[in-house]
């Protein structure tokens, strides 16, 4: 479980331009669920998801992961690193080793584990993130493609083994197949180990069916935090924010404002066409 | 903290130094800073204070940006003025175990402090007046007549102009790196020399990969909008040699020959 | 009138293979198509698919290995026509940071007048107009790395007007952004396109392409499908067998077809989707009366 606690983030403080990224953040994440965070480029999803695994420390607030403070200073580096991983934007351009096998090994590495453990983890974070081990793990990873990149880039976060995987804009970038791709195979592994999957996006679709909880970020506060169909009901709000609606919710939202008496709650294009249908007596 | 830098950077304005031609900028900091080597007392120095003082007030450009970009090199400053006031031999007027400072190293101590502050605020000014483009452009026409014996002055104009371009660019990717090996566990702070090497190259690789990267993207692009074709370039803001130039100049001229001489002289 | 031409075109890229020895590579397979004058032309496909390799061949940065690529009448590998090909079509590449040369706004939409050679006065009011244009009059004096990614695409924009081209062609340009920045330059596009700059526009943002005069499909380096918005979204099946999606409004409307509802099939956008169910609505109104 994470829970965290007036989470206060200044830039520069003391300095002329300072500014608040994150102000008083309060939420809890439940052990196993996934949880999509949308907001505004600037809004301070980024510098939240730097502090859940101690790259910033906070100017005051804690965030409590299984019991342990990580913003305790006495709390070991590593110890964070190991329970929490964080995939990056465009994750594939941090690769550096020669091979596919020694870049992913660097995390594991670096934890002080056994080469043979090494090895093991190195052999299962590739098969996760559905590569072939055998094929690849001589290869050089500037020769793989864009998708399989991030792929090997994803693995060497996933071979710490952390109990906590937060993605960055995982399919920032990426055509539609690879797009798909990436968010089935991050949901693959969530379901296979049971981890907590924190994700940023935004695609409200992609949000609105992968996650069970949905945090709203914007200049730095918690606007909202509920379940996809609590959050995307907000739609005044939301769009205030700039924010959009997933495409499905935005057709009934409209069809609703024209007369047609449909379920707020829709979020799929599934979803709406069995609403849709059933408002017209099909 | 790296952005604070200002050091290179250029304070947009439209002030009379802003307007002045950047190869009369160019020059005139170049005679400028002779002339600070060339002074042996103080009253030099009072001379070039009231020129720089001039320059300052007319390009109303605040003290406060000036003061930012003095302020990382604060430490060479001291490292200088330390340096000369220990090491330099004669009479002692202080002394604690072997340290000792002596009456003329304090003087060559206070004497290259000043030297330092006013040749670094000096061409602080040229930065901060000059857009990177004029800077570049002015290089280009002072380095133009060694074309002749093969100077590619264009070509490192134009260098000039991208580094300046993509410094920034590349201070935030190497921040981003930095964290996203941190990420992993990398440990950039802690064992010896060697250790510390080695652990850079997980920072390095990805960033010379981001260079080259940009370095194609770039050459596409600038290959599109036409740089390299047959006609001849023009500029947006071309250089023109105005009255307030020749003004400028001869100042300039003025400042350097008269430390010249009281140094002759005197 | 056909503004570009291109006749059969063949592109090879060559690489080496692991022992050093030249392999040739095949990105685009005979692919042939025109765009009209003041037309907006989407180009849509996977990665891969040759459409980076196609933009780059419609301004010369890439010439063909066979066929034919003509821009208003000009054949692009004639060497005398290199420099005129690309001051027709301006080019907008994908990421926003790695075409901006200059490090002032102003001084970087200048690059490519000044590179054609034109007055300085005329430089001038160019780059004031551009800027104007995508609405970043503001930040002439600014440093390109300070702005947003989107801020940042509408400064290479800014540039690519300033040359006065026929053309822009715009390679993926919103592959990087947030949906802000996309909004931001698709709409510039189009209203570019609106006041009569033909436009070809490069995405994998099925949403993107449903604004345009024509679509065009690749995959493998070939065309696979090509018509209006209409007529190339309503083969939904063909598209999802290239992995590429359609249309919300698109995919809904057939999805309620399946389930019964008596809708069109050219259904495109959200308002035709809207307007169709409530007519829809109102028959089955009348029919219980």
């Amino acid at each position: 479980m994470i829970e965290v606690k007036n989470l206060t983030h200044i830039y520069n403080e003391g300095l002329p331009h300072e500014s608040v990224a994150l102000d008083d953040v309060s939420f809890r994440i439940e052990d196993r669920s996934f949880v999509g965070v949308i907001g505004h480029t600037g809004s301070g999803k980024s510098t939240l998801l730097q502090h859940l695994n101690g790259l910033l420390k906070p100017e005051s607030g804690t965030i409590v992961i299984d019991g342990v403070d990580i913003t305790d200073s006495h709390t070991k580096m590593l110890d964070i690193r190991r329970r929490v991983g964080l995939v990056f934007q465009y994750p594939e351009y941090q690769l550096f080793e020669e091979t596919v096998a020694k870049d992913v090994a660097f995390g594991p590495t670096n934890l002080g584990l056994e080469q043979e453990e090494i090895d093991a983890r190195v052999r299962e974070s590739i098969g996760l993130v559905g590569l072939d081990y055998d094929c690849l793990k001589d290869k050089s990873p500037f020769e793989l493609s864009g998708g399989q990149k991030r792929r090997v880039a994803i693995a060497g976060v996933l071979a710490m083994k952390p109990d906590i995987l937060v993605l960055d804009e995982p399919t920032a970038g990426l055509n539609p197949k690879a797009h798909f791709d990436i968010l089935d195979m991050v949901s693959d592994i969530h379901e296979r180990e049971n981890n907590i999957t924190i994700f940023v996006s935004h695609n409200m679709n992609d949000i609105a069916r992968m996650s069970d909880q949905v945090l709203v970020i914007d200049k730095g506060r918690l606007a909202m935090d509920g379940t996809p169909s609590e959050v995307f009901r907000r739609e005044e709000e939301l769009k205030a924010m700039g924010l959009a609606l997933p495409d499905a919710t935005e057709i009934v939202s409209r069809l609703r404002k024209r007369g047609m008496e449909l379920p707020a709650d829709c979020l799929t294009i599934g979803q709406a066409a069995d609403a849709i249908a059933a408002a017209l007596g099909k | 903290m790296i952005r604070d830098i200002t050091l290179g950077q250029f304070y947009p304005g439209n002030s009379v130094i802003h307007r002045l031609d950047p190869r009369v900028k160019i020059l005139a900091t170049l005679l400028y800073i002779v002339a600070l080597f060339v002074v042996k007392d103080f009253t030099g120095f009072i001379a070039a204070f009231v020129l720089l003082e001039a320059v300052i007030v007319l390009s109303k450009v605040p003290r406060k940006y000036i003061w930012r970009g003095l302020r990382p090199v604060l430490i060479i400053i001291f490292f200088t003025i330390a340096v000369n006031m220990f090491m330099i031999k004669g009479d002692i007027i202080w002394q604690l175990g072997f340290l000792h400072v002596t009456r003329q190293g304090l003087r060559t101590a206070e004497f290259m402090a000043v030297r330092l502050i006013l040749l670094i605020i000096g061409s602080t000014m040229l930065t901060l007046t000059t857009r990177p483009i004029g800077l570049t452009d002015g290089i280009e026409a002072l380095l133009s007549p060694f074309k002749k014996i093969g100077l590619p002055a264009h070509e490192l104009a134009m260098m000039m102009t991208i580094a300046l371009r993509f410094i920034p660019t590349l201070l935030e990717e190497t921040d981003k790196i930095i964290k996203a090996q941190q990420a992993r566990g990398a440990d950039f702070e802690s064992g010896n020399i060697l250790r510390r090497a080695k652990a850079l190259i997980p920072i390095l690789v990805p960033l010379f990969i981001s260079a080259f990267r940009i370095a194609q993207d770039l050459a596409m692009a600038m290959e599109a909008r036409c740089y390299g074709g047959v006609v001849k370039r023009t500029r947006m803001n071309a250089m023109k040699f105005a009255g307030r130039d020749l003004i400028a100049s001869i100042i300039f001229c003025v400042f350097l020959a008269v430390v010249v001489l009281q140094r002759v002289l005197l | 009138m056909d503004f570009i031409k291109v006749e059969d075109l063949i592109f090879e890229y060559t690489k080496t293979d692991e022992g050093g020895a030249p392999v040739s590579f095949r990105a685009i397979d005979g692919i042939s198509f025109t765009v009209q004058k003041g037309s907006f032309t989407a180009i849509i496909g996977q990665n891969g698919s040759g459409k980076s390799t196609l933009a780059k061949n419609l301004n010369g940065l890439l010439l063909p290995t066979a066929g034919k690529v003509y821009i208003d009448g000009l054949d692009t590998s004639v060497p005398e026509n290199m420099w005129d090909v690309r001051q027709r079509v301006a080019m907008v590449f994908q990421n926003p940071d790695n075409q901006i040369v200059s490090a002032i706004v102003e001084d970087d939409v200048a690059f490519g007048p000044e590179n054609l050679g034109i007055d300085p006065l005329e430089i001038r009011r160019r780059v004031d107009s551009a800027l104007d244009g995508v609405e970043m009059g503001d930040y002439k004096d600014k440093a390109p790395h300070l702005l947003s990614g989107g801020q940042k695409q509408r400064i290479a924009i800014a540039g690519a007007i300033a040359m006065e081209p026929e053309c822009i062609v715009f390679d993926e340009p919103t592959a990087m952004l947030d949906p802000r920045g996309r909004r931001e330059v698709l709409s510039i596009a189009r209203e570019l396109n609106r006041k009569g700059m033909t436009v070809v526009f490069i995405t994998h943002f099925m949403e993107e392409a449903a604004c345009a005069d024509q679509v065009i499909v690749l995959d493998n380096g070939t065309i696979k499908l090509e018509g209006t918005p209409h007529e190339v979204f309503r083969r939904k099946e063909e598209l999802k067998a290239l992995s590429l999606g359609v249309p919300a409004a698109v995919q809904l409307s057939s999805d309620l077809r399946d389930r019964g509802v008596d809708l069109p099939e050219d259904i495109l956008t959200d308002e035709e989707l809207i307007e169709a169910l409530l007519k829809v609505k109102g028959e089955a109104e009348v029919k219980s009366l």
